[in-house]
């Protein structure tokens, strides 16, 4: 699987929004989502977090792309709660569960809902950006310095990896079921390991030479902390009243 | 392996949201700051282990490499994996943002537990590091599969089946990264001992955030 890196510099309005006011935003959305119950205020919030992505300028296929995954479980979920989930079943061949389906569609519409969330607010800041953002909001400056160099680290591990992969089945390496072949893959992770440990090694030190103190400085002005305030409570109302709605229907 | 957003309820996600937060302290205070690249390039090693696809009969499967990272980090597991899933959430929106903690929870408290009861195996060497080796990897999928099992059934009983089958389908995946870990393992043997006995340096005692 190819690994995207978000850029943050997507055309759209919410990429140029404050780090600490979208995530500030998508933990109160995604809390307001998982707490309804109802098929009616989770098909709301849904249309409601649709609009997100786009005002992000990311497009509908990418979009639909990165829900994959998330939905073949639900479909798996679906598939198990309906045959076996008990209470009241729907006159067919396979006997379904109705509770089982309700339950089933209930998870599908609210895990979509705070994957678009998630994938609006977050997906579009750079990971630089990102751990700069969660520094700022408290966490640990080792936590969000590991989220920095891992980032990195994850492209240089993957290349080096790559780079022997491909020099295997140079040497005829045919990947199927056999002992041989987990040997080799075993022989591929730590052969990358041991690479990937020298040259952080010396990436290390090289920074250490060039002044590195721990800290990573972002170029990109910030936005006035007013307007990303404004914007985050302006973002978590909507969720927010249709999960009020849901609990204390009037 | 990750529990999708929507599924699990509040207060199992509370509860491995606060167990994760605790770990991932205890992880870092044991972490030494000028190592932290040396963990960020092993984070970036098991991110990348679930990218690759090992065959298995006529499919593949993706290897988790949880145990290795349990006998590598110790305690520091926890922060490592905790950085490796938030990544796979950004990048891949595998998982997501509020049941990052279970997962955390579901990834790091069977490697922490083997790496730490399976280390002093690791370093008597000989076929016993091998079968630590065998033991981290197979112990920790098949730890992961059935805390997975178990968010899902304290969710709710009718999850019960769902959680079940995650046990089953994970029976030979648990075999298969037993046998690359092993092999893993006897290689860093030969080559960085110094990786499976602690003594890189990754951890300190007493250390603060």
């Amino acid at each position: 699987m190819p690994i995207t890196e978000p850029s943050g510099e997507d055309s759209g309005l919410l990429s140029r929004m404050d780090v600490r006011a979208k995530l500030l935003a998508t933990g109160v959305c995604m809390m307001a989502v998982s707490a309804i119950q109802g098929i009616g205020p989770a098909v709301a919030a849904l249309g409601f977090a649709l609009a997100l992505p786009l005002a992000a300028g990311i497009r509908l296929k990418s979009v639909m792309l990165r829900l994959m995954p998330a939905n073949f479980f639900f479909l798996f979920l679906g598939l198990v709660l309906g045959l076996t989930y008990p209470g009241e079943r729907v006159a067919n061949v396979l006997r379904l569960s109705l509770d089982g389906l309700e339950m089933a569609l209930r998870i599908a519409l609210k895990g979509n809902t705070m994957l678009l969330i998630f994938i609006a607010l977050v997906c579009t800041t750079s990971v630089p950006a990102l751990s700069q953002g969660l520094r700022a909001l408290g966490v640990p400056r080792k936590l969000t310095m590991l989220l920095a160099l891992t980032h990195r680290q994850i492209f240089l591990v993957t290349g080096e990896f790559q780079k022997l992969h491909r020099a295997a089945l140079a040497r005829c390496f045919s990947p199927r079921c056999s002992l041989h072949v987990y040997k080799t893959f075993a022989l591929l992770f730590g052969q990358t390991l041991l690479r990937s440990l020298a040259r952080a090694e010396r990436i290390h030190g090289a920074m250490l030479l060039r002044g590195f103190t721990g800290r990573f400085h972002i170029l990109v002005p910030s936005v006035p902390a007013w307007r990303g305030a404004a914007f985050a409570a302006l973002l978590g109302a909507l969720p927010l009243l249709i999960c009020l709605y849901d609990r204390w229907p009037p | 392996m990750h529990i999708a957003e929507g599924v699990l309820s509040a207060p199992v996600l509370g509860a491995g949201a606060a167990t994760a937060a605790f770990g991932i302290w205890l992880g870092l205070r044991r972490l030494e700051e000028s190592r932290l690249i040396l963990a960020a390039v092993l984070a970036a090693t098991f991110f990348l282990g679930s990218l690759v696809h090992v065959p298995l009969g006529p499919g593949s499967v993706h290897l988790l490499l949880g145990g290795l990272a349990g006998l590598f980090l110790g305690w520091a597991a926890f922060p490592v994996i905790f950085i490796g899933l938030l990544l796979q959430a950004v990048l891949f929106q595998f998982g997501g943002l509020l049941v990052l903690g279970v997962n955390t929870c579901i990834m790091a408290v069977p490697a922490v537990l083997l790496g730490l009861l399976l280390r002093p195996v690791l370093n008597r060497g000989g076929r016993m590091a091998l079968a630590a080796g065998f033991a981290a990897g197979t112990g920790a999928v098949l730890g992961m599969a059935l805390l997975a099992a178990w968010a899902l059934a304290l969710t709710d009983q009718g999850f019960l089946a769902a959680a079940r089958l995650i046990v089953v389908a994970n029976l030979p995946v648990a075999a298969i990264e037993g046998i690359v870990t092993m092999f893993v393992v006897a290689f860093l043997r030969k080559t960085r001992p110094d990786l499976l006995t602690g003594s890189m340096g990754l951890e300190r005692r007493g250390a603060s955030c």
